[in-house]
């Protein structure tokens, strides 16, 4: 059965890498076709990182550090507005909830007859005026959440 | 052969105890400690970027964000080795991340040397790598240039490209074995 790993395919890349080879190693490389291969793909792979080593100039550190720091006051300034973003999140909740305790008790009044002078027309016409209100606020405060979220986007993605 | 060894890290980065502690702990490590860990491991890192993507702007893109996660992010103290681990590991991150989006999967086509064939062995070897490198997947990419560039051992490699150490021996046999075989002709023509 052909062979498909061998125990010194290690020491073959450390050599390459160092440029330091025994004659026993050399030896071996000629017998084990594994370390041959080896040595095909992780010489021509050196070889070909060390030109890309010395062509290419980095970008200065400077420059790096520039933008992590401008990351950083990004983030920074997100840790800020969290607690008024959370602020507004609750405001919003609260609204919606009384709205809907509002038109849930206006219905039981309406339903038990209790609002004096209306007729069942003028109760449910005033009923539909709330839950319109009640659908406007809820799209406000929809409105007011992505508008938050899309900012934050915003933010996160320079 | 010329080569910067890239464990030869000058400074010992210490960074900030607590990873989720604000970020303005940040200010610990001054410009200059930075600077030595970025000299020392730039270039490495930069070659590693463009031998996987093919691409020198996108290598010099994601470059800049692995320091800026590593400055950002502000791992636990740790040594040069350590250090340079780690941003092998974000860097693959982040290629991976880029692979995911289904970002320039494709490895440019290599240009043409002006030159006669053999004229200038740099060149050609350049050519012949980036053409093997391009028949192959943006994986097998990363994993030979960790294993054999970098001399990483399987559970390095494991531990930076979040697979385990027996799919890496099992994906690095492949990899070689097909790089082996687009490697092969050329070696012989030369
Ligand atoms: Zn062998």
């Amino acid at each position: 059965m052909k062979r498909n790993r061998c125990e010194r395919e290690i020491e073959v890349v450390d050599a390459l890498r160092t440029g330091a080879s025994t004659a026993e190693l050399d030896g071996h490389l000629r017998t084990c076709a594994v370390c041959a291969e080896t040595r095909l793909v992780a010489g021509s792979l050196l070889r070909s990182a060390a030109a890309l080593r010395t062509q290419q100039e980095p970008p200065l550190a400077g420059q790096v550090w520039r933008r992590a720091q401008a990351r950083k006051q990004e983030m920074a300034l997100r840790r800020a507005t969290r607690p008024l973003i959370f602020m507004r999140a609750v405001s919003v909740v609260c609204v919606i909830a009384f709205a809907a305790w509002l038109l849930h008790s206006f219905w039981r009044f309406a339903d038990r007859g209790l609002i004096g002078g209306w007729g069942a027309m003028a109760a449910q016409t005033a009923a539909a005026g709330a839950a319109i209100a009640v659908a406007c606020i809820a799209a406000g405060a929809w409105y007011l959440l992505h508008e938050d979220k899309r900012q934050n986007g915003a933010i996160s993605s320079t | 052969m010329p080569m910067h060894k890239s464990d030869a890290i000058a400074a010992q980065v210490a960074w900030p105890d607590q990873e989720g502690a604000a970020a303005d702990a940040m200010d610990e490590i001054d410009e200059q400690e930075f600077q030595s860990v970025y000299d020392a491991t730039a270039r490495p890192i930069l070659a590693y970027l463009t031998g996987v993507t093919g691409r020198r702007d996108v290598a010099d893109d994601l470059l800049q964000e692995t320091y800026c996660r590593l400055l950002v992010r502000r791992p636990p103290a740790m040594d040069a080795e350590g250090t340079r681990r780690y941003l092998f590991r974000i860097a693959s991150n982040l290629l991976r991340d880029r692979w995911r989006r289904g970002e320039d999967r494709a490895y440019p086509e290599p240009a043409e040397a002006a030159s006669p064939p053999n004229a200038d062995t740099q060149v050609n070897l350049q050519i012949d790598v980036r053409t093997a490198m391009r028949a192959m997947k943006p994986r097998e990419r990363e994993l030979l240039w960790l294993a054999y560039v970098e001399g990483m051992s399987h559970a390095e490699i494991a531990e930076a490209m979040g697979l385990s150490a027996m799919s890496v021996r099992l994906l690095l046999f492949r990899a070689r074995k097909r790089a082996a075989g687009l490697l092969r002709p050329a070696e012989e023509r030369a």
